[in-house]
């Protein structure tokens, strides 16, 4: 398993995958922290450090949630269309090994890309003279990692059964009303009816990935964490992982 | 192989566990405390002399999102709360019928938060872009907002049982029906005509010196200033209009009074002028009714003992400040 991983975790840096996760991060620093004027509402910088901060951490969690499906989406497709399953077939390892491994390795990619935007996002707090916030992020990484490994795991277990453009749009929803969840919230209490009746039901079986986001962030602030939050972060992760035991490829 | 497979089911159960542990059941110790915040005032607000007004016997819903949690004071006088499936469905502050009476129904002070955080995701920066700051946190709507917001309600469930039917009365006579949102008949035939507009203003400038006017007799001139321009704003306004402006400032300015007077016993007299009492300003929509009428509610104080026993929707505020 720990080959299979390996290996795809190899392949991504050979397409160049992580560096582009570079770029991005390194130009949403310049976009975000390069002076007190370089991100305006309106032509007005938005103001303290603090509010550039939180609004980083949101946009790290959403492009994190962006990478997880780009980076997953055709990982496991992939294998079988280069018929690389057969030659894992031939050594005797089992469906769950080799998709878990690949999996894994989607998860793993999506982690380290975050983790970069994490540093870049460090480097800001540094120069902006919060160093002291540097070691409470990592703590906060790993929360922002749940939620990041949440959209990962959940594209690549849908992708051992579905064709790619049903997961593209499964995903889409899934992290999109992940991202949302808040909103979509109040928007359910606002339309009631059919309309709230179908978002309720969406926010009732997918995470508030916002709301993981937000605990990340009141961590570093050191503002009170809903624990119930990580908890049933972690179970929904496990519940995803069970997909991985269920679906299996016909062509193996 | 088996082993791995009851490690794994392990961990879900310890997972699963973790989450039934940490889940909060039941209506929150914030709202609690906000209730019990709000039933401590409920002396002085009976002393604002709005004949049988009190919490005690005024049930109020906290809507968490999935439930409505009811808390209300028994016969013992002990507070006691009781889930049940939501009157209404919605994110709403209003009153509802329910077990023959009607009771205050807002949403939970942590829904209100996740709309304080949503807000601040993604829809105030505009505001924050004029003012350096944003514009809607948690700082601007406290814990005592949402004690002051159950007096408000409270005070609707209140006028509901007193004057059963009479607003539904108002709206019929003046054909206002049920799908004629109060928004939209402002906007469309106040907010749009300037002339209606800049007189409104003229007149909330008007009160708003009356009120911190220093004798009654200056008082008393003001006010006749105010109500011939409220009557000039009359002739203007269609039927519709003019019976939802009545509504709004009589009904909603009313219970803005009494929201603003919880505000003021829990957090003082700064803030309360910082909330209630800031600079007017014109904005389309119902909102600056419910100012209008809070300022004339004011100003009967100022003027008048007793004035909340002659109220009624037949004898409203412009009546009462006539008499004077």
């Amino acid at each position: 398993m720990n080959t299979i991983m390996s290996n795809a975790l190899k392949e991504r840096i050979r397409r160049k995958e992580l560096y582009i996760v570079v770029v991005i991060g390194v130009l949403l620093t310049l976009f975000c922290g390069s002076d007190s004027t370089s991100i305006s509402i309106n032509g007005e910088p938005l103001v303290s450090f603090r509010n550039m901060f939180m609004v980083m951490h949101i946009l790290i969690n959403v492009i994190g949630c962006i990478l997880a499906v780009i980076l997953s989406l055709r990982t496991i497709p992939n294998e079988y269309e280069r018929h690389n399953s057969h030659l894992v077939w031939v050594r005797g390892i089992s469906q769950v090994k080799y998709h878990g491994g690949l999996a894994a390795a989607n998860v793993l990619a999506t982690a380290i890309s975050v983790g970069i935007l994490y540093v870049v996002l460090a480097g800001y707090a540094v120069v902006k003279g919060h160093a002291s916030y540097v070691l409470k992020m990592f703590p906060a990484y790993l929360i922002v990692v749940i939620s990041v490994s949440m959209v990962s795991l959940f594209v690549s277990v849908l992708s051992i059964c579905l064709p790619s453009m049903a997961v593209g749009a499964m995903a889409v929803l899934f992290a999109g009303t992940g991202v949302l969840h808040g909103l979509l919230e109040l928007f359910k209490s606002t339309v009631g009816g059919v309309g709230g009746a179908c978002i309720s039901f969406l926010l009732q079986i997918i995470l508030d990935l916002n709301g993981l986001q937000k605990q990340a962030y009141n961590l570093i602030m050191g503002e009170h964490i809903d624990a119930h939050l990580l908890w049933t972060g972690l179970l929904a992760l496990w519940v995803i992982s069970i997909g991985l035991f269920v679906f299996k490829k016909k062509e193996a | 192989m088996k082993i791995w497979k009851v490690m794994y089911a392990a961990v879900g159960i310890f997972l699963a566990g973790g989450s039934i542990a940490t889940a909060n059941y039941g209506l929150s110790e914030v709202d609690r405390n906000i209730y019990q915040n709000a039933l401590a005032l409920d002396e002085t607000m009976q002393e604002l002399g709005f004949d049988g007004f009190t919490l005690k016997t005024t049930k109020v819903r906290f809507y968490d999102g999935n439930n409505d949690y009811v808390v209300q004071v028994d016969a013992e006088g002990r507070i006691t709360i009781k889930k049940e499936k939501p009157q209404m469905d919605v994110f709403a502050g209003t009153t509802v019928e329910a077990d023959g009476q009607w009771q205050a129904l807002l949403p939970t002070y942590e829904q209100f938060s996740s709309l304080f955080d949503a807000l601040e995701a993604l829809g105030s920066y505009e505001q924050g872009m004029q003012e350096g700051s944003f514009a809607f946190s948690k700082s601007d709507y406290g814990e005592s907002s949402h004690a002051a917001t159950i007096w408000h309600e409270a005070f609707h469930a209140w006028q509901s049982e007193k004057w059963p039917e009479d607003a539904e009365a108002l709206m019929e006579k003046a054909g206002i029906g049920n799908e004629d949102s109060r928004e939209d008949i402002i906007v469309k035939e106040v907010d749009s005509d300037k002339e209606l507009a800049e007189l409104f203003n003229e007149e909330m400038q008007l009160l708003m010196k009356a009120y911190q006017a220093e004798g009654p007799e200056e008082k008393r001139a003001l006010i006749a200033n105010v109500l011939e321009i409220a009557e000039k704003r009359k002739e203007k306004l269609s039927q519709a209009a003019e019976t939802m402006e009545y509504f709004l400032e009589n009904y909603e300015g009313s219970a803005r009074y009494v929201e603003s007077v919880a505000y003021r016993e829990l957090e003082g007299e700064s803030a309360w002028k910082t909330v209630y009492l800031s600079e007017f300003r014109y904005e389309n929509g119902s909102g600056k009714y419910y100012d209008m009428g809070m300022l004339k509610c004011m100003l009967l104080d100022q003027l008048s003992d007793g004035w909340q026993k002659e109220f009624s929707p037949e004898t409203g505020l412009n009546e009462l400040l006539s008499r004077m």
